[in-house]
């Protein structure tokens, strides 16, 4: 057979011809791979959310996902504090096992880093205390900021673990050694990816007490806003501390909610320094135990 | 026969797409953060190079000159597509790694660049075992590259930890590390190849 010569109607259905056969093609593979892919993403979902809410369970150990919801929240503009605050998404998962029983809620949020957008999964008992994270999606430094995955949840080292603290919104990035629960030791050459995904741990608790029904205000992650708080002790085993907002260095008067325990209120005195007044709610159980900081 | 073995083993050093032709640059640096990282890139990169290189070879004599650029990417992108697919339905976690670079085969020279030197211009046959040679050319200085990079830069191979990673050059899984690496081994390829 000779070569088509390069007329305009062989031209034309040559090509034609070309991109019926490569579209159909392409169809009968999508179909094909359409129930396969699907089936994949819904495993990882599944792995995801199982690894931030029961990270110990074995491969028997199913989990309902009861209720998922959209929530949109303000988060301070990371970059410039001065700047306008951005509306973000996240999506929360009320997590329950087989028999009904909630064990906690698993958030998806993000924020950006040092080389996109860093999207997150973070699993948080009833009250509102990290159990585990993953980082879904991250374009940070091989080597440097992509340790975020494993930098976080890493044990051994105590000033930048947050799996098992109590989540208050107000988490903030430290180069120095972490001094109390809400400082957290930065990523070594990365503090621009350590930042964001601090920001982002904020984010995923304004969202889950958002869900709760309960206002907390996030602070960016990226400057100290209260560089005169003041350390907190280990809580003994048992007493319910004010945690949220309520945690300030002297002088400072409190206002707003604490989170513990849905809808419980009780006024009178944070776990401050002797005489200092929260002006909001904090909610303690009944009888209120004051305890004084050193 | 002689012809056929040459065609076949042409393309792994002696044309080797990466450090002879310096074809395809673009996912050879940025994928090779490790070694498994690159031999998926390579061998994906094969499968497209030897599916387009055969229908291409068979398609020749239906594809007027005037429009041939435009139907070899068809078939190129089709079969990338159809790669692209089956390892998000099979291999998420290599399609998750890889991500972005997968559809980005289609426009990887070496692909383009064997449908039009070799495979519009010779038989099925051959240009299936120029798409293997240079394939596997590909995969091998990808997978090479990669497991210098990972060695250096993580202290690892294929995953497995060789030394402790914090004694690693950090560098080297970097983008300033490809190039580095990279020019080292195309220097000694071509050492070889001087022979």
């Amino acid at each position: 057979m000779e070569k088509l010569k390069s007329s305009l109607p062989n031209m034309m259905l040559s090509l034609v011809l070309i991109c019926v056969v490569a579209a159909g093609a392409l169809a009968g593979v999508y179909l094909l791979t359409k129930e396969p892919i699907k089936q994949q993403q819904e495993l990882a979902k599944q792995n995801a959310l199982k690894a931030v809410v029961l990270p110990n369970a074995d491969e028997s150990v199913t989990i309902k996902d009861l209720s998922i919801d959209t929530i949109a929240i303000t988060a301070p503009n990371q970059q410039d504090t001065a700047k306008l605050d951005t509306v973000r998404m996240c999506v929360v998962h009320t997590i329950a096992l087989e028999d009904g029983t909630v064990i906690g809620k698993a958030v998806e949020t993000g924020a950006t880093g040092f080389g996109g957008e860093q999207e997150i999964m973070v699993g948080f008992d009833n009250e509102g205390v990290i159990i585990n994270y993953q980082v879904l999606e991250q374009q940070e430094t091989p080597g440097l900021g992509d340790h975020i995955r494993d930098w976080f949840n890493d044990s051994t080292k105590v000033g930048s673990y947050i799996l098992g603290r109590q989540a208050t919104g107000q988490f903030e990035v430290t180069k120095a050694k972490s001094e109390n629960n809400n400082q957290v030791e930065a990523i070594t050459a990365a503090t621009i990816s350590s930042k964001a995904f601090i920001k982002a741990i904020n984010n995923a608790y304004v969202a889950f007490q958002k869900s709760n029904g309960i206002h907390v205000e996030a602070v960016s992650g990226a400057s100290q806003l209260h560089p005169e708080e003041v350390s907190e002790e280990a809580k003994p085993e048992g007493e319910h501390h004010c945690q949220g907002h309520c945690q300030h260095g002297e002088g400072h008067q409190c206002q707003g909610h604490c989170q513990h325990g849905a809808g419980h209120q009780c006024q009178g005195h944070c776990q401050h320094g002797a005489g200092h007044h929260c002006a909001g709610h904090c909610q303690h159980h009944q009888q209120e135990t004051e305890v004084t900081n050193e | 026969m002689n012809n056929a073995l040459k065609t076949l083993t042409n393309g792994i050093l002696k044309e080797n797409p990466t450090f002879a032709l310096v074809l395809g640059m673009c996912p050879t640096l940025a994928t090779t953060t490790s070694a498994k990282n690159g031999m998926f890139m390579g061998l994906a990169t094969l499968f497209v190079l030897v599916c387009s290189n055969v229908v291409i070879s068979m398609l020749k004599k239906l594809i007027p000159d005037k429009v041939r650029i435009p139907a070899f990417i068809v078939v190129i992108a089709t079969f990338v597509t159809i790669v692209q697919l089956l390892l998000k339905a099979y291999a998420p976690a290599v399609d998750a790694q890889l991500g972005l670079f997968i559809p980005l085969i289609v426009v990887n020279c070496i692909v383009l660049g064997r449908a039009e030197a070799f495979a519009a211009k010779n038989s099925v046959g051959l240009s299936a075992l120029d798409g293997i040679g240079m394939g596997l050319g590909f995969t091998l200085s990808l997978t090479v590259l990669g497991l210098v990079r990972e060695l250096l830069g993580s202290g690892k191979i294929f995953g497995n930890t060789v030394y402790d990673g914090s004694y690693a050059t950090l560098i080297f899984v970097l983008a300033p590390g490809a190039f580095i690496a990279l020019a080292y081994l195309m220097a000694i390829v071509n050492k070889l190849n001087k022979k």
